[in-house]
């Protein structure tokens, strides 16, 4: 062949921006909405509890708006389970394109990762533009803390998605198992309520959860005055994506001749 | 030139370990078409794998400064929900020749014969159909060597022909390496083999030797 080798570095930037392509044609290129649903599926989702938390249970905060209130623990919520629901059946749902020698398992939960962080912080941008054209009253305090507190939540759901990935495709059994078990993650994030009105009593039962870190902090970021539970901490959650990554790497390096299947 | 060194490849079964090679040693000459020989398990598609970049060895390495198309084989590399045209961008991205895509997605359509299937989705195709597409995309590539795994049935009479002159017109540009259990497509394209037994492989400088031998074992 006459063109000169390319670079790994080129070679997987290719490998990754062909399967984000591929991931979006995919996904949306057979709707007639197409690429909306990208935006349109987060944006229902919020759209139905700000509708019945906020609208018909009418729930208040002091001083702050619920419907936003409940945005920003939705959307950090949305970022962390759809890396996880979508890493994790990455490599089963694209075992075919491994007969391309440059596509390794890695890359699709990679691929993944990051369009599921770009689509999710269009709509979080989209949301707040939403809301006050609506007439909300928005004024982030901190927008680096936000992205801070995002990007290391990104990076806790990345080396989860790894291990999950890797545990589900060699035991397909463990696959059903696992949304089963964050399912219930849901309810004790802290989507719909606030930490620091839960009484001090029960946070050792609520506190080892990093995704209620992360959506505190976010908040935190978010309004001005708001009160974080002074139990919220990020260096709990950094050191457990530092972990995750880890763990994750080693067992890649360890199983990733086996998650090709042969 | 295409050196296999010091190889070993095994597979975890129930009954413990199984070796398909062990130490294997192996020069694939230059500019030669050579057919893959041997029983079913000899690991003539293992080889091809491990040739390919997509199977890991144990040990050994395969040493070459060419560049190795992916195993051509009928069905997979594709996604059924795509269309073949989408499918085919993915690989062209995914070899980093974006800038060649139109080009690439123009000879493809066109030498796939596919006409307007090439815009619905793979799952729609005949066996045919798929090959054909499989087999045009390869030819987008300027591979320098083109691992073929048991293209046997590539289209109707017609596209056989073409195919056959495509590959009659890669000589001296490309070469082959192709596993088939059908002696005539191999008498079609090669003029040398390789044949695989027991872990150990030997080289012919002439096809029928080869296939003698492959017959004499009752395969």
């Amino acid at each position: 062949m006459a063109r000169r080798k390319r670079t790994s570095w080129e070679i997987q930037r290719a490998v990754l921006f062909a399967l984000m392509m591929r991931e979006l044609k995919t996904r949306f290129g057979s709707y007639r909405l197409g690429y909306l649903w990208a935006l349109l599926e987060p944006l229902s989702h919020v759209a139905v509890f700000v509708i019945i938390f906020g609208v018909i249970m009418e729930r208040t905060m002091s001083g702050v708006s619920y419907p936003v209130f409940l945005v920003t623990g939705i959307m950090p919520w949305l970022i962390f389970s759809n890396i996880i629901n979508r890493g994790m059946v990455a490599v089963n749902s694209n075992q075919t394109l491994f007969s391309y020698r440059q596509v390794k398992p890695m890359d699709t939960i990679v691929a993944r990762t990051i369009l599921e962080v770009l689509i999710q912080m269009m709509v979080f941008a989209l949301i707040i533009v939403i809301a006050i054209w609506l007439g909300e009253k928005i004024h982030i305090v901190d927008t680096f803390r936000i992205l801070v507190a995002l990007g290391i939540l990104v990076a806790f759901s990345f080396g989860l998605s790894i291990c999950l990935c890797i545990v589900a495709t060699l035991n397909p059994e463990v696959a059903k198992v696992i949304p089963m078990v964050l399912r219930p993650l849901y309810f004790v994030s802290g989507i719909f309520w606030s930490l620091n009105t839960v009484p001090q009593e029960y946070h050792p039962y609520l506190t080892w959860n990093p995704v209620l870190h992360v959506i505190e902090e976010v908040r935190a970021g978010f309004f001005s005055g708001y009160h974080l539970a002074p139990d919220v901490d990020m260096n709990y959650v950094g050191i457990l994506s530092v972990l995750a990554i880890g763990l994750g790497m080693a067992l890649y390096r360890q199983e990733k001749e086996r998650l090709v299947a042969t | 030139m295409i050196k296999v060194v010091n190889l070993t490849k095994s597979y975890r079964t129930r009954g413990g370990r199984r070796y398909v090679f062990r130490d294997l040693n192996l020069t694939f000459p230059e500019g030669k078409n050579i057919a893959l020989l041997g029983k079913n398990g000899a690991g003539k598609s293992t080889l091809m794998r491990i040739l390919g970049g997509i199977d890991y060895a144990d040990r050994g390495e395969v040493v070459t400064d060419k560049v190795l198309s992916w195993p051509l084989a009928l069905a997979g590399g594709f996604q059924g929900s795509l269309s073949g045209k989408d499918n085919v961008k993915f690989v062209c991205r995914a070899y980093g020749t974006d800038d060649e895509l139109p080009d690439k997605l123009a000879f493809v359509h066109e030498f796939s014969e596919l006409g307007d299937y090439f815009f619905e989705p793979l799952k729609s195709y005949s066996s045919g159909m798929r090959s054909r597409l499989a087999f045009a995309l390869s030819l987008a590539f300027d591979f320098d060597v083109y691992l073929v795994d048991e293209v046997t049935a590539v289209g109707d009479q017609q596209f056989k022909q073409k195919a056959k002159k495509a590959f009659e017109d890669l000589k001296g540009k490309a070469s082959l390496i192709m596993v088939s259990h059908d002696m005539q497509t191999l008498r079609t394209h090669c003029d040398a083999a390789i044949y695989l037994e027991d872990g150990e492989a030997t080289f012919f400088d002439d096809l029928d030797p080869a296939i003698e031998r492959y017959r004499g074992q009752g395969a």
